[in-house]
Formats: C-alpha cells, sequence, structure tokens
C-alpha cells in the first residue's frame, strides 16, 4: 500500500498549472532541438539544464525529463523528412523513413514514428512506475564495493561498445575520472584544486556537459554553412496522412512489444543509450521479417522497431540512474547533474525517501507522451523549417546561451572559463577520434568511485580484497569489468573493431 | 628541405590528446603527491590505467608512422602540403570564437552583462561571415535584451551592470 499511496501522491502532484506547463514547456523545446540535426539528447538537456536553477526540484527533472524525451521524437521528424536523423538515436528511423517520405508517404512515417514512440515510452515508463520500487530494494542490498564497479562499468561500457577505438575512449574515460576525483575528499582533504577556492566542491558538472557536449558541436559546425543540405529541403513537407500512420502503428504489435522490451533491457545497462536500443531492434525486426529485403526500402517495421525501442529506452536508463546514482545514458547523467544541483542524492535512498518526487517525475513522463503527440503530430512539420538557419545565425546564438548558463550556476566567471576549456578540449578529442562524451560519464561517475572506494577502505581497511572477493554482486561486477576491459584492450592492441552495422 | 606527408601531419596530431593527458597527469600529482593513501588509491589507478593506456596508444602510433614512411615516400620539396583554405579559415573562426568568449568574460565586470553580450554576438557574426547590417544590429540588440531578461528574471542570475554602474 506504501508504494501505491507514493505513486497517488505522485501523480496527483503533477496536477498543477505550472508542472503542466513546465511539461508542455520541455516537450516543445526537446522536439525543437531534436530536429535540429547534430544536437543530441544529451546536448539539448544539458543546454537547457540552466534553465531549471530555480526551479522545484520536482518541476526541474519534469522539464528536462520532458526535453530528455522530446528529443527522440523531433529527431524522427528530420530523419524521415530530410534523412538526416536530429539525434544518433534516430539513424534506423532514417533508413525506411526518408524512403516512404519519397514515396510521397511522409505524413504516414510521420505518423508511425509518434505513434510507435509514444507507445514504446508509456509502455517503458509504466514498467518503471512498477518495477523501480523493487529495484530499489534490491539496490539497497549494494554496499560501496557494488557501487564502486558500477560506476566504474558506467565508463567502461561506454568505451567498449559501439567505439572503432576502444584505447582512445578508454582514454577518454580516465581523463574523466581524474577530472571527477578534483576536490574536497572523503578524508577531509583538498585533492588537485590548483589553489583555487571555486574547485574545492569538485568540477562544477555544468560547465563540462556543456562544454564538451554542445560546445565541441558548435565548433564543429562552423565548417558547414547549413546543418543540412539545402536541396533535400525542398519537397517532403507534405504530411498529409500522419493519422493513417497513428493506426499503421497498431497493424505491428508483435514489433512493437519487442522492441519497447529491447529498448527497455538497453536501456537498464549504464551507458548503453537509445541509439544501440534502435539499431539492435531494427536488426531483430529486419531478421525476423518474412520479407528483410524491404527493409531500408520504406518498410513501416523499421520505422515502428526503431522508435518504439529508442523511446522505450529512456524508462531503463531511468530506471538506472534513479536507483543505482549510474547514468544509462549521456541524457542522463545530465539528469544526474540536475539532481545533484538540486541537493538531491540519486539511489535507493531517493526512491525510499523522495518517493512522491520519484513517481510524480514518471507520471509527467507518461502524461507528457500526450502532449508530445498533440505537438508532433500537429506541428512536427514546421520544425524542420528550423533547420533553414545559416549556421553563422545558429552558432552565436547557441554560444551564448551556453556562455551565461555555465556563469548563471554559480554567478562566476571561472565556470565560463571552464566550459570554454572542455568546449576545446572536446573537439581537439572529436577531431582526432577520442570520445567527449566518455569524458562526461568519467566526471560523472568519478567522484561517485572514489568516494565509494575510500569508504572500502574505511569499513574493511587491510582486507579491503574482501569487499570484492566475499560478496557475490561485488565479484560478478569485477569479472564482467575485468572481461569488458581485457576485450577492448585486446581490440585495441590487436585489431580494431567493425563499427555497429547499420 | 622536404616536407612530411600529409598522413604523417596526421599522425602528429594524434599525439595531442594523449600529451594533454600526460600533461594534466604531471599538474595533478604535482599538486596531490602530498594526500594520504586513502586520497591517493583512486587517482593512483585511474593515473597508472591512463599511462599505461596512452603507452599502447603511442606505441600504435609509432607503428602507423613507420609504416607510412616506407609506403608513402616524403614528398619532394616544392609540392605542396598546404592545407586546404576552407580548413583553414574553420581553424581561425574557431580560435577566433573562443578568444571572443574568452575576451567576454575577461571584460565582463568591467563593461557589464549587456555589452558583453552585445559586443560577443556581432563579433561572432562577424568572425562566421555574416555581412548584412540590419541583421548584425538587429540580432544581437534582440538577443541582448532576450537573454539578460530571461536569464535575470527567470533563472536569478546576478549581471553585472559594468559601465552603466557610472550613471
Amino acid at each position: 500500500m506504501d508504494a501505491l499511496q507514493q505513486i497517488a501522491t505522485g501523480a496527483l502532484s503533477i496536477l498543477s498549472f505550472e508542472t503542466i506547463f513546465w511539461i508542455i514547456l520541455g516537450s516543445f523545446l526537446g522536439m525543437i532541438v531534436g530536429a535540429i540535426p547534430g544536437l543530441s539528447s544529451g546536448m539539448a538537456v544539458a543546454l537547457l539544464l540552466p534553465l531549471t536553477y530555480t526551479l522545484t526540484p520536482l518541476n526541474a527533472l519534469i522539464f528536462l525529463t520532458c526535453v530528455y524525451v522530446a528529443v527522440t521524437y523531433g529527431g524522427s521528424l528530420s530523419a524521415i523528412l530530410l534523412n538526416t536523423p536530429g539525434a544518433p538515436e534516430n539513424a534506423a528511423t532514417a533508413f525506411d523513413g526518408y524512403p516512404m517520405a519519397r514515396e510521397g508517404k511522409a505524413g504516414e512515417a510521420l505518423g508511425l514514428a509518434i505513434a510507435a514512440s509514444a507507445l514504446g515510452g508509456s509502455i517503458s515508463y509504466l514498467f518503471l512506475m512498477g518495477g523501480i520500487g523493487y529495484v530499489a530494494d534490491i539496490a539497497l542490498s549494494f554496499g560501496p564495493a557494488e557501487l564502486f564497479l558500477l560506476a566504474l562499468l558506467g565508463v567502461l561500457i561506454l568505451s567498449a561498445v559501439g567505439t572503432a577505438d576502444p584505447v582512445k575512449a578508454l582514454i577518454s574515460g580516465a581523463i574523466g575520472l581524474l577530472i571527477g576525483t578534483i576536490g574536497l575528499v572523503p578524508t577531509g582533504e583538498s585533492r588537485a584544486i590548483f589553489g583555487s577556492l571555486y574547485l574545492v566542491e569538485g568540477v562544477q558538472i555544468v560547465p563540462v556537459l556543456i562544454g564538451m557536449l554542445v560546445i565541441t558541436e558548435l565548433l564543429l559546425m562552423i565548417d558547414q554553412d547549413y546543418i543540412v543540405d539545402q536541396d533535400k529541403m525542398a519537397g517532403n513537407r507534405g504530411v498529409a496522412g500522419i493519422f493513417r500512420g497513428f493506426r499503421r502503428a497498431l497493424d505491428y504489435p508483435v514489433n512493437l512489444c519487442r522492441s519497447t522490451v529491447i529498448g527497455i533491457v538497453i536501456g537498464l545497462i549504464p551507458a548503453t543509450g537509445a541509439t544501440l536500443a534502435a539499431l539492435a531492434s531494427y536488426t531483430i525486426a529486419r531478421r525476423t521479417s518474412k520479407n528483410p529485403e524491404s527493409f531500408g526500402k520504406g518498410n513501416p517495421q523499421g520505422i515502428v522497431a526503431a522508435e518504439s525501442a529508442n523511446n522505450a529506452c529512456s524508462g531503463g536508463a531511468l530506471m538506472t540512474t534513479l536507483t543505482l546514482g549510474v547514468p544509462g545514458s549521456v541524457a542522463t547523467a545530465v539528469l544526474l547533474g540536475a539532481l545533484t544541483i538540486h541537493g538531491l542524492r540519486p539511489g535507493p535512498a531517493l526512491v525510499q525517501q523522495q518517493g512522491p518526487l520519484v513517481y510524480g517525475l514518471i507520471s509527467a513522463a507518461i502524461l507528457s507522451q500526450v502532449f508530445m503527440v498533440t505537438i508532433a503530430g500537429g506541428l512536427g512539420h514546421a520544425f524542420s523549417g528550423s533547420l533553414a538557419i545559416h549556421t553563422r545565425i545558429l552558432v552565436p546564438l547557441l554560444m551564448i546561451f551556453s556562455l551565461l548558463g555555465s556563469y548563471a550556476g554559480r554567478n562566476v566567471s571561472f565556470d565560463a572559463y571552464l566550459m570554454i576549456g572542455f568546449g576545446l578540449l572536446g573537439y581537439l578529442m572529436k577531431k582526432y577520434g577520442y570520445l567527449p562524451v566518455a569524458v562526461v560519464m568519467g566526471v560523472m561517475l568519478g567522484s561517485i568511485a572514489d568516494n565509494e572506494l575510500v569508504r572500502v577502505l574505511q569499513l574493511f581497511r587491510s582486507h579491503w580484497y574482501r569487499a570484492f572477493f566475499e560478496r557475490p554482486i561485488a565479484f560478478v561486477l569485477m569479472v564482467v569489468l575485468v572481461s569488458i576491459l581485457a576485450r577492448a584492450l585486446y581490440q585495441g592492441l590487436f585489431g580494431r573493431r567493425k563499427k555497429p552495422a547499420e | 628541405m622536404p616536407k612530411t606527408s600529409r598522413g604523417i601531419e596526421r599522425l602528429a596530431g594524434e599525439l595531442v590528446v594523449p600529451a594533454i593527458g600526460l600533461a594534466f597527469l604531471a599538474a595533478y600529482w604535482w599538486q596531490a603527491a602530498s594526500l594520504s593513501f586513502q586520497a591517493k588509491v583512486f587517482p593512483g589507478l585511474v593515473s597508472v590505467s591512463m599511462l599505461v593506456l596512452i603507452v599502447i596508444r603511442c606505441v600504435a602510433i609509432g607503428r602507423e608512422f613507420f609504416a607510412q614512411r616506407q609506403a608513402a615516400p616524403v614528398l619532394a620539396a616544392g609540392e605542396a602540403t598546404a592545407t586546404p583554405d576552407g580548413a583553414w579559415r574553420g581553424a581561425v573562426r574557431r580560435a577566433a570564437l573562443l578568444v571572443l568568449a574568452t575576451l567576454m568574460m575577461v571584460l565582463w565586470r568591467d563593461l557589464g552583462a549587456m555589452i558583453c553580450i552585445f559586443l560577443f554576438l556581432l563579433g561572432a557574426l562577424l568572425v562566421l561571415g555574416e555581412r548584412r547590417i540590419v541583421l548584425l544590429v538587429l540580432l544581437p540588440g534582440i538577443m541582448t535584451v532576450t537573454l539578460v531578461y530571461l536569464f535575470k528574471t527567470v533563472l536569478a542570475a546576478v549581471f553585472p551592470a559594468g559601465i552603466f554602474s557610472l550613471f
């Protein structure tokens, strides 16, 4: 009954004009940003994070979560209309969405994508609502050794999965982990603060996020006049048939359910993300189809598989983020930062102590699906107009917003300088094949891993090894971690990984 | 004097991030060397891992370097290895934007938020090639007012008045 009471309290807490306003605004802005290619969900959430400084924790998290979810909606619009995914997780949507648009079925393709996203997302959040309490109970049994290994696993999986050069990705993660240890240590000492009082609390996560995720992309965008080839902008604007697409999505219930489950499961695994979910689901849908050769040529099932999985992934990722404090994706890493900024510590205790807030967040995410369907269905095609903005207008606007957003957190220029520095670092890393996202993950998880290891040493002292070898979950995590690390190093030393198949 | 091939220049560029990593490591331990054992364990583990990975990466770069030198002869003197103009222009623009952003924060308290935001936007538009006078005046102006209003009223940010405080 206690869980039900918390769910009811949480659901009722969002029924205010102010909260509904932030749900709608988050959905709207997320969709606009999502429709702009090159701006990922992580980037969108990082860019809009400063807007939440003065909000209540509930409204702040609801706003950012709606942005996070809406980006995949928006990304599907440009994927279908322009063959350019708005976000990486929409890449698989373009495989069949754009051919459908070229056949004059843009509206139907949009309707399929929107309906599949809504259904996948709703099921995923219902699963989250029903399951988060149980997962939190299990996570309560995790000790510092388990949390330490989970934090490392979050960085390691990102480096080992879907990267062309695992060694570069691991170096990126290691840099991030080391940066994450700057500041006050649990022992009371100040570590590597370089004489700056602004670093006593550690490197602020907002400048890192904005620098690595936003500024890096802006610096890369300078080489293009427009984000999308202007030739593709002509035509493809006809969107009649959206509602036909809505109905047609229900013709594929097996695909829909299977892809949703794939999305949820992949979302649960730290640091994997919606891109992997969408690609995996698409691949499985093609392999199990009676007409696999029709995929890539306008098969509606391809859109359904990709979109339901990439949206369902958000529920799984949020489960991992809220209960374990380990980000399930880059965007949820930003959400972790938001939690920290608002004085909340993610983990099983959050679910136990802030149940109404957690269930309010999940309720808002479910409600937001309704608004997103409405906004996307009614205005979706209009968002593609945002792609006609020249980069010489877009870049300065986003850059000044980023600068002010970094400054506004503590009203100190130091944070803006930090953002500029991380932006430059991120650009250099991306230029030479490293992974700025791994740095972000490392910074987020470095302090967690460090604190938990110190706790292990304080609790077990000279018998610290018992924490890893005598606790079954910790032992399993350690084996997984070592296996992933060994595999990544082997591939880095003796052969490059193949890129994930499209 | 023979110039190096483009591939070897690229490999030299590959050393940038490892060099940054090593420099950061050195700076970090110059600060953190006197800490207690517990405070040094995790950063120590990460640092050792990073060193090993950087060594592996440098070995790979070295292998590629020698393979390229054997496969592709060094260009003769006079043959252009110049990077295309577009790439130089992009690099200059990126550098200019970052310098503008830094200057903006350096002058932030003295000139004030409104002037700095306006000048940054104006400068950034010019750097990126915008030449339409109407846009150069209107866009920075409108965005300055909008952003200052948004951040001060909605986000309660503290923006310095700068030279406006003199009036």
